[in-house]
């Protein structure tokens, strides 16, 4: 009964209805679009990651810290036998990481070298390119940002200068044979890539490898000596803990759509308390209770709520359904900034985003729904039916 | 108390609280009201006629004395147990009409009989009934604004009558409009008044009404100061 009276009322009241619903609808588009993009944004640069960087998992010299390049002089030696089998079957590549500078056009600058097995296919990264100079003294593989900071071109050729295992340094030319395009800046910004069997001869370290990555589904290898195994949660946290970073923006952001929505639904309310004093008092002559007109405005506020839940769905709903399909184009390239943010961000909408967003909403609706009508229940008839409603 | 009394006040007094003072708005009222009156509580402006009528309709509560109402005691009832009171056996009718304005004239008229909690089939006939009553069935449709003051008054006459109430109050209901449609008001309220057996109480100072009443209550300065039967029923 309640229900058809507030439904009315709503339906009624045109304009106010449509402006209330509007505003809610607003923050509740705005809300799951972000977070859609966001989490998007978040799962391809896990996806990304995983695909150039990670694959299954890795297994650690038990000195390499990937944060500290003084560590990388100590932090190699030969694969300990099980991980070397794995290797052998092509279902893992090993990676010798070293500190070097190279001297592009004249400058200097400080590199992670990072020799690879060019065969490679356990990360997804040109490594073939590697393998198919064979006259080139050192064959040179680096990213797109790379290559714009040095001022590098395929077929350039530069000083590459490197500390060896007897701590005396040594120099060689380097020449560029592929720029890669990945999304992946960790690969790009400050690394040069070049054959594994090239690293451990300059570097004097026969064999010796830094780390090794596993192919996506191999399982866990036990009993592998001192060598540490890495997860993937293990691998992914530094991306996990950049978009984690991002968070309190955020926040603030939705906190200030829900309190515009807050405020405009809160005000209605009290407007048209005030404004409908005559007519609660009639409402309470015809003999409705006090506790059945504060349910009736409240419900009014929670109406609104679903409308606009129905209006987010329609015309909004459309631009949810066309950006998850299509995308959402980027206008600029942000790959230099240090993210991996693709140029087309697919925003991903999870069912749990929009039910608790929903959820979220329409709690708040309630409350502020409720909390201006609630005035109604120490409302005097009489002073109502006089059009005397303060609030 | 009698079988067929509505109303009994004894020693009611009402006062309001105005700044630190007290206004007394009633004095000592003592008053039966019996089943099928039609009656006018009149007196010049301020006199408590207004004061009365909102206490025997439960929205607003005695000072002093006691009130029964339907036989029912009003003064250790609760809001809610007055509220059903009002719902079940009362109607109302105001000088300013009260509609909602965003209702049409078959929704107004509708809402007490959906706050009854009446089916639809009985509501629909209800309702289609008491809009005749009032001559609006082609305005069944309409919104109050788009309504005269007088097609006003009688959809809120309408709305007043449709559950049957036993009681009905209206206060200065023809304040608000010209001499003709305030006869043809009283002469709808008569008839209603004959047919349905349901007892009237207007509060009211305009003397076109008076030619109507059958008994005549007049207050002064919160008293009652008169109180005499019309026999004759000349309309
Ligand atoms: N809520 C209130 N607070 C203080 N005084 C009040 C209140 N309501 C009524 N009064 C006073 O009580 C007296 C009686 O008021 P009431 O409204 O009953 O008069 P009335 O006979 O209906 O007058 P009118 O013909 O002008 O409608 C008036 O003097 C009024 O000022
Ligand atoms: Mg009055």
């Amino acid at each position: 009964m309640l229900f058809k009276i507030a439904l009315k009322n709503l339906l009624g009241a045109r304009l106010r209805t449509f402006l209330n619903v509007f505003v809610t609808c607003i923050s509740f588009f705005m809300i799951i679009f972000i977070t859609g993009l966001y989490d998007g944004m978040r799962q391809h640069a896990k996806q990304v990651t995983i695909d150039t960087e990670i694959a299954g998992g890795a297994y650690w010299h038990p000195l390499y810290d990937p944060s500290d390049p003084m560590v990388f002089e100590d932090s190699h030696s030969t694969l300990p036998p099980k991980i070397k089998d794995l290797v052998n079957d092509n279902k893992a590549v090993p990676i010798l990481v070293s500190q070097a500078a190279i001297y592009p056009n004249g400058r200097i600058m400080p590199v992670i070298m990072k020799g690879i097995h060019p065969s490679q296919n356990i990360v997804s990264m040109p490594t073939n390119t590697l393998e198919k100079n064979k006259d080139i003294n050192i064959p040179v593989l680096i990213g797109k940002g790379m290559a714009n900071n040095t001022k590098l071109n395929i077929g350039d050729s530069f000083t590459i200068r490197w500390l060896d295992s007897d701590g005396t340094y040594d120099a060689d030319e380097g020449t560029v044979v592929h720029i890669m395009d990945t999304e992946n800046f960790k690969l790009d910004i400050g690394h040069i890539w070049i054959p594994l069997k090239k690293a451990q001869k300059m570097l004097a370290l026969e064999n010796e490898v830094t780390y090794v990555s596993y192919a996506i589904g191999e399982k866990k290898i036990k009993n592998l000596g001192s060598w540490i195994h890495r997860d993937v949660d293990y691998l992914i946290q530094d991306i996990e803990a950049a978009i984690e970073a991002d968070k309190p923006g955020n926040q603030i952001m939705f906190t200030i759509l829900l309190s515009l929505a807050a405020m405009g639904i809160f005000n209605a309310q009290v407007l048209s308390i005030f404004r409908r004093g005559k007519e609660i008092g009639t409402l309470m002559a015809l003999g409705m209770t006090r506790s059945k007109v504060v349910g009736l405005f409240t419900l009014e506020g929670g109406i609104n709520a679903v409308l606009a839940s129905a209006l987010t769905l329609f015309p909004f709903g459309l631009i949810f359904w066309w950006t998850a399909e299509h995308g959402v184009p980027m206008p600029m390239d942000y790959s230099e900034m240090g993210f991996m943010i693709a140029k087309q961000l697919m925003p991903v909408y999870s069912f749990s985003l929009i039910a608790t967003t929903t959820v979220l909403v329409f709690f708040i609706v309630i409350i502020v729904s409720y909390l201006p009508s609630r005035r109604i229940a120490r409302m005097k008839p009489t002073n109502a039916l006089k059009g005397k409603t303060s609030i | 108390m009698e079988n067929n009394t509505v109303i009994s006040i004894q020693n009611l007094i009402k006062r309001f609280p105005v700044g630190s003072e007290f206004f007394t708005a009633l004095k000592d009222i003592t008053l039966d009201l019996h089943k099928g009156e039609f009656t006018g509580l009149v007196g010049p402006s301020g006199s408590g006629k207004t004061t009365l009528l909102n206490i025997i309709g439960g929205l607003d509560s005695p000072t002093e004395g006691k009130v029964r109402v339907l036989n029912q005691p009003l003064n250790n009832t609760n809001h809610n147990e007055r509220a059903r009171l009002r719902r079940k056996y009362m109607g109302f009718i105001f000088q300013s009409y009260n509609l909602l304005p965003v209702y049409t004239v078959f929704e107004n008229v509708e809402l007490p009989l959906i706050l009854n909690k009446m089916n639809k089939e009985d509501r629909i006939q209800k309702v289609n009934q008491a809009i005749e009553w009032v001559g609006l069935t082609n305005k069944r449709n309409s919104k109050p604004n788009m309504l005269s003051g007088g097609e006003c008054q009688r959809t809120a006459i309408a709305r007043a009558l449709v559950h049957d109430p036993v009681l009905v109050m209206a206060d200065e209901p023809t304040a608000n409009l010209d001499a003709e449609n305030s006869h043809n008001i009283m002469k709808i309220l008569t008839k209603l008044n004959k047919e349905l057996d349901t007892s009237f109480v207007f509060a009211t100072h305009d003397e076109k009404i008076m030619g109507y009443l059958k008994r005549i209550i007049r207050l002064e300065d919160g008293n009652i100061v008169d109180d005499k039967k019309i026999k004759k029923e000349n309309i």
